[in-house]
């Protein structure tokens, strides 16, 4: 193999695509002027640089009335590798990372949002995050089977750019009848249903999770009794719970009723706002969702869009507006009421577009604030209390499973697996490795001994720090036109998206001037394992 | 480590703000119980996978036609009779608690596995921790080499342990049986090729990189916390943390006494991680999944059950080690009285045994018992979740202590519904 050959095997691995993500382009492309129609049609939306500039205004005053000074922007390389991170769901490759730092135009980190947020890879991505916000029973083992189909399917929908209501609402009012049994296009299969069979398909279960998923309430606890905060009382859920109901009586047009809990007690549907819903005569098995799909994404309810860009911004930013993320109510006021409102109402006139709402929110300083402490911030920036929540300093993120597969393979110059090629073949090494390293809250994970004892020794890792494992040691160790300085700095842009300071230079190769093969595999030994590398800061 | 700090805060009022309503009567008992006998316990579980046929081992029907093959024998206590296949066990009777009334309603293997081991039945998205991570984190010793709780041959078919809403620091470490039946921690060794001196120059560069790092991001918990892992991975892997689970430094008869399988050897392990400290250790005896050919499968376990056991037992009691070392053994489930076509039995969530043994139970009993062809349980009904909550008693972990779940709701030690079995206390 030449030496071209394996720069090109290590630098431009992200041009690989598996099968499915190639699929992913092919409607991309198809469909991407229909969803920029859609969003012609809303009411014109304000830019997301002015979205963010307001946000970001809000957030200062905050911080002025605090008295807490905000920490500096990133430099351009922890930039472009946190961006990767969060919109592609990977590190950045070394090329891309020269790139952008060679880069003098002014507007680059915007211009390189746009180009991620319209990648096929960003639609990957975000559909972990949205199948884990939307059917989190499918990372406990009963559901583990849901996991494939959901993910391509919400991939194909967020690149095929449908508005996050209508996901919702296919959510909610999927229907077997609307399967072709051996669709290629899972958006056609029975990937919708993922959400009924998480709730197996009991009402006060399907009331319960899309209170959560979708409107940010915990109604959990009134299931059994009044919610312990007096949020909500036992009825209210249980008459949300009756739209989940097939309805009784075909003639007569009203809701449908059910049994409160373990008693006799009936109930009859009712939203808890007090809006007021039609029954139709002869209604459909499936009217109750329906009325609440339509009730969800009606304007003048705006707990659908407030939820989502809660979670999306807790996603990006470590902690949300309103924490606990399910727990929306009066009784527990956002940090930054305004600042929500506005990325709410931005969101909503978007026409609940979700590649619009990302850029809104990666564009604000506050998303590019710096991770590094310098000593007068007293204030933690972990602390999940709405009166210290300030958005001052960007929170270290751990890696999720999935971040951590695809930035291993990129980090040593390897394609992403092509695990998508048998879907149903669960076990692939990107799964094992996503359940292994499962990542709940990024800013506030643990890591486990066997986590730690598995980055250190697992096979992979051995594969990934010998040269013939290794396109980017082989790639370093055999260019004759290298200096040793050049390789370690490879090295580090391949792993860490930055230079080796001098310090790190000598922990890693001491005074010597011309290291051995076996120093340099130690290095990237040392690397993968670091909390940099392990971390998105 | 500040925001750890506020969530214990919070946490420890929601448990305040809960708990305070549901006080019930085994409360003071449960309590004056515990109060002498939480000091450093351990408890080793011994998991029977496949749902082991306990009418074969701990509560036979000899005389009826759902008795099979095996005869009673006597043991050391008047009264009760345990399998022939369980000989070296009926010396230990007086030191057991026999519970033969044991019942649940899930008899899936995953789901039941889920049951008796989190002590809840799966609901929805709640993450449940395993009973061990429950107990390695209510018991935490902070300064030990050893992860807290420890899996010995874990048997994956129906669903891995983890740590669950607790989150990975209380995962099980996890100690696999390679095809030779030899005991290793996964990833404990670096590969043949890295020396120990090469191990130890690249664990003081990532120390290095690490320092660095840490000190400019000195607020955060996720850096603490990662770079903590790493140092604890490195301090296993030193060779005199290593040794714990080198079992190959015990005598040729201590191993034999054990007996020469992955289970025997497996409890010979176990004992040796809770004398270095380590809470919960489980030991997993795979193979009770008897649709047919039931009596010789069954014979043949049991023989590998009664050596570890009993010789756990009996190297407990001369290590004075007994008292604060519980050890339990139990499956998924029971196995249908009636014998099938194929002489064998089928899963029978119904009614079935656990044994516990040593940690302060009250030995020398059998409690609630079964109807005579073994289908129902007469008296005393105990649940996984009871069982647990007695464990929990034992332990001096409050069973009605709340941690917070992934879904944001609180979820106690045991079930709110369970009562802890006073008369093993």
């Amino acid at each position: 193999m030449d030496l071209k050959t394996l720069a090109t095997e290590a630098f431009s691995a992200n041009c690989r695509f598996a099968y499915r993500t190639v699929l992913l382009l092919v409607y991309v492309t198809s469909w991407f002027l229909a969803a920029e129609s859609h969003a012609a049609e809303t009411q014109h939306p304000l830019s997301p640089s002015r979205v963010a500039g307001r946000v970001d205004k809000l957030l200062m005053q905050a911080m002025n009335d605090a008295n807490v000074e905000a920490v500096p922007l990133v430099n351009d390389a922890t930039f472009v590798r946190r961006i990767h991170l969060d919109l592609v769901g990977r590190i950045p490759t070394v090329f891309e990372t020269r790139e952008f730092l060679a880069n003098n135009d002014a507007n680059k980190r915007q211009q390189l949002i746009n180009d991620l947020t319209q990648s096929a890879t960003h639609a990957r991505h975000m559909a972990v995050f949205w199948r884990r916000t939307w059917i989190p029973q499918a990372d406990t083992r009963e559901f583990e089977s849901l996991v494939e189909e959901t993910d391509a399917w919400i991939g194909l929908e967020i690149a095929a750019g449908k508005p996050y209501d209508q996901m919702v609402s296919d959510l909610l009012t999927a229907t077997s009848a609307a399967i072709s049994p051996n669709a290629s296009d899972p958006r056609e299969s029975e990937a919708p249903l993922a959400f009924l069979r998480a709730g197996n398909y009991r009402s006060e279960k399907l009331a319960a999770n899309s209170a959560r998923a979708f409107l940010g309430l915990n109604l959990d606890c009134a299931e059994c009794h009044d919610h312990p905060f007096s949020r909500w009382t036992q009825d209210e859920f249980w008459q949300f719970a009756a739209f989940f109901e097939a309805p009784q009586d075909n003639e007569s047009g009203v809701p449908p009723q059910i049994k409160v809990g373990e008693t006799d007690r009936l109930v009859s549907a009712r939203l808890f706002t007090g809006d007021q819903a039609d029954w139709p005569h002869n209604p459909r098995p499936d009217e109750g969702r329906r009325i609440v799909a339509r009730w969800m994404a009606s304007d003048d309810n705006t707990y659908l869009a407030r939820n989502a860009v809660n979670r999306l911004w807790a996603h990006y930013l470590g902690t949300g507006f309103i924490e606990p993320l399910d727990d929306i109510s009066e009784s527990n006021p956002a940090s930054h009421p305004e600042a929500l409102d506005t990325l709410t109402q931005a969101f909503i006139d978007s026409g609940f577009n979700l590649r619009y709402l990302s850029r809104c929110i990666v564009l604000t300083q506050a998303y590019q604030r710096s991770s590094e402490a310098n000593g007068s911030h007293g204030v933690s920036l972990a602390d999940s209390n709405s009166s210290t929540r300030l958005f001052h300093q960007m929170p270290v993120r751990a890696l999720t499973g999935e971040q951590l597969h695809d930035s291993l393979q990129i980090a040593a110059g390897l394609p992403f697996e092509r695990d998508d090629l048998t879907q149903r073949d669960k076990f692939s090494q990107r799964q094992l490795t996503a359940k292994k390293f499962l990542v709940d809250r990024a800013a506030q994970a643990e890591r486990s001994t066997t986590q730690a004892l598995s980055m250190m020794n697992s096979q992979r890792i051995d594969a990934l720090t010998r040269r013939d494992g290794s396109p980017i040691l082989e790639a370093v160790l055999s260019a004759p036109f290298l200096s040793h300085e050049d390789r370690i700095e490879m090295l580090f842009l391949a792993t860490l998206s930055r230079s080796p300071s001098a310090k790190e230079t000598k922990s890693l190769f001491g005074s010597s001037s011309n290291p051995s093969q076996q120093e340099y595999e130690d290095a990237l030994w040392a690397l993968f394992n670091s909390v940099e590398f392990n971390t998105n800061h | 480590m500040y925001f750890s700090q506020q969530r214990r805060n919070w946490m420890h009022q929601i448990t305040v703000g809960f708990g305070a309503a549901t006080l019930s009567s085994w409360l003071p008992r449960m309590v004056s119980a515990t109060e002498n006998k939480s000091q450093h316990k351990s408890v080793i579980l011994l998991w029977m996978s496949g749902g082991p046929a306990t009418i074969d081992m701990w509560d036979l029907k000899s005389g009826h036609e759902n008795g099979g093959d095996f005869k009673a024998i006597s043991t050391a206590t008047s009264g009760i009779h345990i399998s022939e296949h369980l000989p070296r066990l009926a010396h230990w009777t007086d030191e057991l608690a026999i519970v033969r009334s044991m019942t649940s309603s899930e008899g899936d293997h995953g789901r039941g596995t889920h049951y008796v081991r989190t002590g809840y039945q799966p609901q929805g998205a709640i993450r449940f921790p395993a009973f061990g991570s429950i107990i390695a984190k209510e018991m935490a010793n902070p300064e030990a080499k050893i992860p807290n709780f420890v899996s010995i041959a874990p048997t994956r078919r129906f669903g891995t342990l983890t740590g669950g809403f607790l989150g990975p620091n209380y995962a099980p470490l996890a100690i696999e049986a390679d095809a030779a039946g030899t005991l290793t921690v996964a990833n404990l060794d670096a590969p043949s090729r890295v020396d120990r001196d090469r191990v130890l120059s690249r664990q003081r560069k990532l120390n290095e990189l690490n320092t660095t790092f840490e000190q400019r991001h000195q607020a955060s918990s996720v850096v603490q916390g990662f770079q903590a892992a790493s140092s604890r991975a490195a301090r296993l892997m030193s060779p005199k943390a290593a040794s714990a689970f080198d079992i190959m430094t015990e005598s040729d008869t201590a191993r034999d006494a054990y007996g020469q399988t992955s289970f025997g050897q497996g409890c010979l392990l176990a004992r040796r991680l809770v004398e270095r400290g380590v809470r919960f250790v489980e030991v997993s005896l795979d193979g009770w999944d008897t649709h047919s050919d039931n009596f010789s499968q069954v014979a043949g376990l049991s023989s590998v059950l009664d050596k570890g056991f009993a010789t756990l037992m009996s190297d407990l009691k001369d290590r004075g080690m007994l008292e604060s070392t519980l050890v339990v053994c139990m499956g998924e489930f029971g196995r249908t009285p009636k014998i099938n076509g194929s002489s064998g039995r089928d899963h029978y969530p119904a009614a079935w045994s656990a044994v516990l043994a040593g940690g302060g139970i009250q030995g020398g009993q059998t409690y609630g018992s079964t109807t005579k062809d073994g289908s129902e349980v007469l008296e005393n009904p105990v649940t996984p979740p009871d069982l647990l909550a007695t464990v929990s008693s034992l332990l001096g972990v409050d069973p009605r202590k709340q941690n917070m779940s992934n879904v944001g709701r609180p979820i106690r030690v045991a079930d709110p519904n369970a009562t802890p079995i006073a008369e093993l206390l």
